[in-house]
């Protein structure tokens, strides 16, 4: 046999898993000095700017997506693989253990008399010696098993089971984390007060999908009322709105939505994200007949004179299939993000079948009339809520192995194995216990404790036998 | 008197014992006052009682727990470390003497505190959640039971470097070093089962605050970096068998990067985080 080690062989070591793990941590440290161009593309520029040659590099070897890089997916997927090898190595070890504390081999009996590690001088007139060993040690909590000569004594036996279960859960939980995250999808749509939105990628304004995901659910989520500042008790929860989800015209759930307290169904999770003011506006012909109502949504913006960012839509000729567009401004009177005394501007922009026109100031029923005799009208001022819909079926999966593997460590942790074995053995010299010790955490106060209280018994004993 | 007042107060009453603690941890080491040193420690934990109160005024009075701003946070870091050196007292009391070392930590934890803006911070909407306790508590668990393993390590470290001295002889009175070796790996063990469930706990709360459990952001990737440092300390004993001094070096060497995931990321870097320490 050839004496090159096996990828598997590879993967097992120990060594590699050490390096993996200190080798992810490093990896984000540095990555979270760098700007990360998904989160913040302006300022990863800037970073690129300032830190020319640094930058480059930072960007050559993957740290600028540094979650995202090639070579962190594959340490990633390189600890997972680990970790399970680990857990299968540790499931068989713990299989093994558990069967070996249940019987004792002459080979392990043969070692207890040639090489023990602790040694017990039992006095001669000692009665039943074994039966007072296994006292000694039932009174440091063990499980204590006696067989001719021998006494094996066994504390924390689910301890044993403690590791592998850690490790199980984490090796599948990062397997759960990039099946998830292939197979999510997170975005949001801004839906006005009043209105309703299909879960289709088209009502979406940001949408990120993994590239395994399955489809949308192609549900119908209504806004259904909204408060600009909900109070839950005297608990301020800010904007909220209540959503009602639908499957065609059946309601399947409907809830106030606020942060920690998503609405659920199935795999989706929806949280209140933002708000903003939608003006419904209308376009009506000169005989006053409504042909169209829009319902175009307006953020609000800190940096604008306005208090917002200008929005608009679009009016298209039947006739002729040109369009033109109507740009939406909504002037806040007071920074603040609420709709009150707000008042709309409607230009329409040049380009179209209309002549440029625009008129400002504009509040309930006010109108602008274009050059075709049609007027437009401000119907009402509410406002819009932009949701974040994330569909992912991998969350409730990660919790359970969240918890799992905390109860395994917490096992490991607190119920060590403890094992202890004990031979009788009587010659020429006398009597003795011969033991052997063994601490799954590697205690080195246990070996002390059991020889400490089998020589306390047997010591008593003898003392109380000189007294005699 | 106003629950304010009665707040700083307390507070500064528990400064002064603190800081009376840790002067007569030092004289006892220096002159080698077995009685300098238990008075230390009595006036060290006596520091609880205003400390507890103060924490208890300011609770009532801004409605939360000791969660939100630098103050807050520090200082019932401060609370929780000394806490911990009463009950590492009580379990195991040759180790009283490690307050030589966890009262000038807490000491400066609160000093430090106490300078900082003490106006309080509302809860938002997104912070008022049970899981916020449960996060907060697990949270101050871990980075006390890493304090309390890098002073037993320090102490291990010190012990085989002195071997005469007043340091030599206060060191002289802590368990043996397998003992130490072993305490403070235990420490680190039961800091890893907290750290895990804060930053489990911290996920599911992400998940029901902001709709994903993990985001990168500066906060969570340190806190990660936390856990995997820890996971790293483990490994290293368990499999490689790193004991005595490798081991004590790596649990005093991975604390600051514990430290610096607390407070100085929030302070470093802009994070959605920042709220529970700087208030934005």
């Amino acid at each position: 046999m050839s004496g090159r080690k096996s990828p598997l062989r590879h993967l097992r070591s120990r060594r590699l898993a050490i390096w993996l793990i200190l080798g992810i941590g490093v990896w984000s440290a540095i990555a979270t000095t760098i700007p990360q161009v998904a989160r913040d593309s302006a300022e990863a520029t800037a970073f690129e700017a300032r830190y020319g040659p640094f930058a480059a590099l930072a960007r050559a070897v993957g740290l600028d997506h540094a979650y995202t890089a090639p070579v962190f997916l594959t340490a990633v997927v390189l600890l997972a693989v680990a970790t399970l090898l680990c857990a299968w190595e540790r499931t068989m070890w713990t299989r093994r253990r558990l069967r070996q504390t249940r019987v004792v081999s002459d080979g392990v009996i043969a070692r207890l008399r040639e090489k023990p590690a602790i040694i017990v001088d039992v006095p001669l007139g000692s009665p039943s010696p074994l039966e007072q060993a296994a006292g000694a040690l039932g009174a440091l909590r063990l499980k204590v098993t006696t067989d001719s000569n021998l006494v094996t004594a066994e504390g924390g036996r689910w301890g044993l089971l403690g590791s592998p279960v850690f490790h199980w859960s984490l090796g599948l939980l990062i397997v759960v984390v990039g099946l998830g995250t292939l197979m999510r999808a997170e975005g949001s749509i801004g839906i006005p007060v009043g209105e309703s939105r299909i879960d289709t990628a088209e009502s979406y304004g940001a949408l990120d999908e993994g590239s395994l995901y399955r489809g949308h659910s192609g549900l119908r989520i209504e806004a259904t009322d909204f408060l600009l500042n909900y109070m839950d008790g005297t608990r301020h929860r800010g904007p909220s709105p209540v959503l009602t989800l639908y499957d065609g015209e059946t309601v399947l759930k409907r809830q106030r939505v606020y942060p920690n307290n998503p609405l659920r169904y199935g795999s989706l999770l929806i949280h209140m994200g933002a708000h903003g003011v939608s003006p419904e506006i209308s376009l009506e012909t000169p005989s006053g007949e409504e042909i169209l109502s829009a319902r175009p949504l307006v953020d609000f913006d800190e940096t604008s004179p306005t208090g917002t960012s200008p929005s608009g839509f679009f009016l298209i000729d039947d006739a002729t299939g040109t369009e033109s567009g109507v740009r939406v401004e909504v002037d806040l009177p007071a920074q603040g993000k609420t709709n009150e005394l707000a008042t709309v501007s409607l230009y329409v922009e040049p380009g179209g079948w209309l002549e440029s026109t625009g008129a400002t100031g504009l509040t309930r029923g006010g109108t602008l009339e274009l050059s075709n005799g049609a007027v437009l009208r401000v119907q009402n001022l509410d406002y819009y809520v932009r949701i974040s819909v994330a569909d992912d079926w991998s969350v409730p999966y990660i919790y359970a192995l969240l918890v799992i593997g905390t109860i395994g460590l917490s096992v490991a942790v607190v119920l060590p194995h403890r094992a202890v074995r004990l031979l009788l053995v009587e010659d020429g010299d006398g009597r003795r216990l011969h033991v052997h010790t063994s601490h799954s955490r590697g205690d080195p106060t246990f070996g002390e404790r059991v020889e400490r209280a089998l020589k306390d018994r047997f010591c008593d004993e003898d003392d109380s036998g000189g007294e005699r | 008197m106003t629950s304010e007042t009665l707040e700083i107060l307390a507070m500064w009453g528990a400064v002064t014992a603190y800081a009376v603690g840790g002067v007569l941890y030092a004289l006892g080491a220096l002159f080698r006052r077995d009685r300098l040193l238990d008075l230390a420690f009595w006036i060290s934990v006596a520091g609880l009682v205003p400390h507890t109160a103060g924490i208890a005024a300011r609770w009532m009075r801004v409605g939360h727990g000791p969660y939100i701003g630098y103050y807050e946070a520090v200082s019932s870091l401060a609370w929780s470390t000394v806490v911990l050196l009463g009950i590492i007292a009580w379990r195991w009391p040759k180790l009283r003497v490690l307050g030589i070392v966890i009262m000038p930590i807490s000491f400066l934890a609160i000093g430090g505190a106490m300078l900082a803006p003490k106006a309080p911070i509302e809860l938002s909407g997104t912070l008022a959640s049970w899981w916020l306790t449960i996060h907060v508590t697990f949270a101050k668990l871990s980075y006390s039971s890493f304090i309390a393993a890098f002073v037993i390590a320090l102490a291990y470290v010190l012990r085989e470097r002195r071997t005469s001295g007043a340091i030599a002889d206060l060191l002289a009175k802590l368990p043996d070093q397998a003992r130490l070796d072993d305490l403070s790996y235990r420490w680190i063990a039961v800091g890893f089962i907290f750290l895990t469930v804060m930053v489990g706990s911290g996920a599911i709360w992400a998940n029901e605050a902001w709709g994903r459990y993990w985001g990168w952001d500066p906060i969570e990737t340190w806190s990660l970096i936390s856990w995997l440092v820890y996971a790293g300390y483990l490994h290293v004993r368990l499999t490689l068998g790193w004991h005595g001094k490798k081991s004590a070096w790596y649990a005093m060497l991975a604390l600051p990067i514990v430290v610096f995931a607390l407070i100085g990321v929030p302070v470093v870097f802009r994070s959605i985080h920042g709220a529970y320490l700087l208030g934005y």
